[in-house]
């Protein structure tokens, strides 16, 4: 044996890890050094532990190094299937976040001078299930409401969404996902009869073009942005589109760039049609097998209904929509648009979208006409040609659109409003025949409203920050802080909610409980619990089954429902897995044990031998059409069949011109949008946590254009009032040429008052998919 | 003090620039490889403060620099002390090769 310093040792196994992660073809002396890396002479490490990054839907698989029950190290999990080892700078950080000093310990009460002071468990639960139990009694099951997250594990949002439908009886339970992905789910629900992406990340290493529509993909999901610049990188004449007003990193390499004047790019995806047709790019055989034309009329008596279309009324009607019209609406010239359809056109197209696409008053309608894109080009069901909305947080897929844990869904695909989707639910449910109630409950924007209005007496939030990420946030935080209403919050740290809450309980974070995470391609992954809480924190779950046996006690949801039927994660995944059975969601082969074992399984998985499915709806590929409610024997090997609508065929829209809700007008001259930056992730209450992450992005930034800042006379470094007709905001001015000439950008993580943009922005929201207009509304600037 | 090890991914036809420029900063360490457009380099400095600054304000910077991935963190404090490992002789060669001939 030699001796060596442990220093050089850990920068050598450093290179190797990066070496093995570049995928670069591992010389003899780095494997040598990687073989060794799960030895104890690693730099101090007892056990490398597989996992998931805490942050957005990119689902990264990570190692965690645990010496002494501490969390000391952290690396990209290179057996990964989807992520091979990478990481971005945020999950650096991890370890220090999870060790914040101000981590939440005690619970804590609301006292009577209108300060929270430390409580026992017992007597914080008694006065949430006491509070919930009052208002449930004197004022009915809708005077309740559960606000959830996409950030909670699955089985805490099924939970919860199991407590507040089946057992309390409302359907008031909704969660933050409705303020950044909805109108992507109404976009593939309205299109292809079911939620969720049919494609996987798969697709990117097939893809020859790429179309990626209001996503910062560098910046916010910066490992997806690594596996498209590979495939760029190739050299096989891959293309990039980018659709977006502001100049992202992304520029720098797309072969056509798209900067619609924020909220008027819906004629763009139409003049891209029209192209498509009228240059003959279109797949008729795909359109005419596998799709129908639809489009909403309205009726004499002000009603509405869907009614079918031909080829030839879809072409009339893309005729009020041909590049130089599309050019004089969006201000993009006509010879980009025509440029970028023939690129999209020629494929295999794989489109990436987030917020850009879905925060928008007409952001179903946005993302119905990127899927028409796809559909009139064939451009879905083969590898590297899909439609994929990516998601911002790490289980709004998986923990809340699957589960249901909207104010209108039911698990798996079903919906309140169907008589046998509640049924179903109700028999799974042990629940009483009619328990959950077939309207719809309060949607985000509307369970506020109903906070403020005094309609929703009791309110829980969980692992999510409404104090802050709300749009036109003062009446509702005006409303969480009323004696009127009662607000128990769960949350690891203090936030801007936290300090509006009655009740504040302390919750176990990442590491520190187990669940599952599912992420946007379908795949659900397994986070460990290594750590112990700190002080008295309790997982979540916990949490919500102590509330829930407490309600029982109170008799308002039947004595047996619910408590003694679960104590563990596990047990609560049994029956998820049974809820999915014969839906389109089927993951009964995805049991416990394989997710301890596997990197993720991505559903459908209907048996513990399958896989897993990397495209939907084709068949050899999707075990649904092979066997259960959807299978077809007709069809041959790779052929789509969309099964989750009646008639087996996606919808092409006829969708018209919609603009934002607030135009710009000689009052309010400038159109604000919002976003993020690397080092932070939504309302910083963790990153902000690291004090690395926080210098290096210490405080807010407007970013203006410089020929507005000049009629402005602002230089960066300003101090800039950005005045809406809801609020205003003080934030120091970036001059830079990012944004087109008329926006500006503002990143919303800062929770400083004078910088928390939410007061600014519009609540406002799309009339299908109930998501608020954060990427849209007119405002003021004035230099300070 | 940490130590951070980061994949650079890099315009191919600006590799070894890429390389050079990045060999000058002090505290780091770059290792090429035989594929165009990818570099690693190890950083170490004495806050993670430091490091992040570092590759986000000067390496991101670096003319044909496309994108930066930390893969690799240390954050333990252990390396302070001065502490010999045990180690095979096979693996102490590869270690002192690759120290050696990093760019």
């Amino acid at each position: 044996m030699y001796t060596m310093n442990r220093r050089d040792f850990i920068k050598a196994t450093a290179l190797a890890s990066v070496a093995a992660v570049a995928a670069v073809g591992v010389d003899p002396t780095l494997a040598r050094v990687v073989q060794a890396a799960g030895s104890r002479a690693e730099g101090g490490v007892d056990e490398w532990v597989k996992s998931v990054c805490r942050f957005c839907g990119t689902g990264c698989g990570v190692e965690l190094g645990i010496t002494g029950g501490k969390l000391v190290a952290l690396r990209g999990d290179q057996q990964h299937p989807t992520t091979k080892g990478l990481v971005c700078a945020k999950a650096l950080f991890l370890p220090k976040i999870v060790y914040s000093k101000d981590r939440l310990t005690t619970p804590q009460i609301r006292n009577a001078d209108g300060v929270l002071e430390d409580a026992t468990w017992d007597e914080a639960m008694t006065l949430v299930a006491d509070k919930f139990a009052e208002a449930i009694e004197e004022y009915g099951p809708n005077s309740v409401a559960y606000y959830g997250s996409g950030q909670a594990f699955s089985e805490e949002s099924y939970y919860a969404n199991r407590l507040f439908k089946g057992g309390i009886g409302t359907n008031n339970v909704d969660g933050n996902p409705r303020l950044c992905m909805a109108s992507a789910v109404g976009g593939y629900v309205t299109t292809y009869g079911k939620d969720e992406p049919m494609g996987s990340y798969d697709d990117i290493d097939h893809a020859q073009t790429f179309f990626l529509v209001g996503s910062n993909t560098t910046e916010c999901h910066p490992v997806l942005f690594n596996r498209i610049l590979e495939r760029y990188q190739t050299g096989d004449r891959v293309r990039i589109i980018l659709l977006d007003p502001r100049k992202n990193p992304i520029r720098k390499i797309a072969s056509v760039h798209l900067d619609p004047i924020p909220g008027y790019d819906l004629p763009i995806f139409h003049a891209m049609a029209y192209v498509i047709i009228d240059e003959g790019l279109y797949d008729p055989d795909f359109v005419d097998q596998h799709t129908v034309f639809k489009k909403v009329v309205k009726k004499d008596d002000g009603s509405t209904e869907v009614v079918d279309v031909d080829f030839e009324g879809y072409k009339e009607f893309l005729e009020e929509f041909t590049p130089a019209k599309a050019a004089e609406i969006s201000g993009v010239p006509a010879a980009k648009i025509k440029q970028a359809a023939k690129i999209f056109a020629k494929g295999p197209t794989t489109s990436f979208w987030t917020m850009g696409l879905n925060q928008r008053t007409a952001g179903v309608w946005a993302n119905n006409l990127v899927h028409n894109l796809h559909l009139l080009t064939g451009n879905i069901g083969k590898p590297g040609a899909t439609p994929f909305s990516l998601t911002g947080q790490p289980n709004a897929c998986g923990g809340v659109r699957d589960t249901g844990s909207l104010a209108h869904l039911l698990p798996y695909g079903r919906v309140v409003a169907k008589e046998a989707h509640r049924q179903q639910m109700e028999a799974i449910w042990g629940a009483e025949p009619g328990r959950i109630q077939p309207k719809p409950g309060l949607h985000t924007i509307n369970m506020f409203r109903g906070l403020a209005a005094g309609d929703v007496k009791a309110m829980l939030v969980l692992c999510t920050n409404p104090g802050q990420s709300l749009p036109n946030v003062t009446p509702y935080r005006e409303a969480m802080k009323s004696e009127d209403s009662f607000m128990v919050v769960l949350d690891a740290y203090p936030t801007r909610t936290t300090e509006l809450a009655d009740v504040v309980l302390p919750a176990a974070m990442w590491s520190e409980k187990e669940g599952v995470y599912g992420m946007s391609e379908r795949r659900y992954q397994l986070l460990p619990k290594l750590l112990t809480p700190p002080g008295e924190a309790r997982p979540d779950l916990e949490i919500l089954m102590d509330f829930a046996a407490r309600l029982e006690e109170r008799g308002v949801v039947p004595a047996g429902y619910i408590a003694d039927k679960f104590e563990t994660p596990a047990d609560v995944w049994e029956e998820m897995m049974l809820a999915s059975k014969d839906t389109a969601y089927d993951f009964t082969g995805i049991t416990r044990d394989r997710l301890r074992e596997e990197r993720g399984i991505r559903w459908p998985a209907p048996n513990e031998d399958h896989p897993g499915t990397a495209r939907r709806y084709v068949k050899g590929e999707d075990p649904l059409l092979d066997e259960g409610p959807y299978a077809d024997d007709s069809l041959a090997e790779g052929d789509t069949k969309f099964y989750a609508r009646p008639d087996g065929r996606a919808v092409i829209w006829l969708r018209p011109m919609k603009g934002p809700a607030e135009p710009t007008d000689d009052e309010y001259p400038y159109v604000l949008s919002t976003g993020r930056v690397l080092e932070h992730w939504h309302t910083g209450t963790m990153t902000m946590k690291a004090p690395e992450l926080l210098r290096a992005q210490p405080a807010a930034f407007i970013e203006i254009n410089p020929k507005d800042a000049k009629e402005l006379g602002l230089r960066t470094g300003d101090m800039v009032r950005i005045t809406s007709r809801r609020g205003e905001a003080v934030i120091k001015a970036r001059v830079i040429d990012t944004p087109r000439k008329g926006m500006v950008f503002v990143p919303w993580h800062w929770p400083d008052m004078p910088s928390l943009i939410n007061r600014v922005t519009i609540d406002a929201f799309d009339p299908g998919s109930k998501q608020p207009e954060f990427k849209v509304c007119a405002v003021q600037l004035a230099k300070v | 003090m940490p130590i951070v090890g980061a994949l650079v991914q890099v315009d191919p036809l600006a590799n070894q620039e890429v390389q050079i420029n990045l060999s000058m900063l002090p505290d780091v360490t770059v290792h090429a490889f035989d594929m165009p457009g990818k570099i690693a380099m190890i950083v170490e400095r004495e806050t993670l403060n430091q490091i992040h600054g570092l590759l986000k304000d000067t390496v991101y910077d670096v003319d044909g620099v496309l994108a930066i991935y930390p893969v690799y963190t240390y954050l333990g404090d252990d390396l302070d002390r001065v502490e010999e490992i045990d180690i095979d002789a096979e693996i102490a060669a590869t270690v002192s090769n690759i120290i050696e001939n990093s760019v």
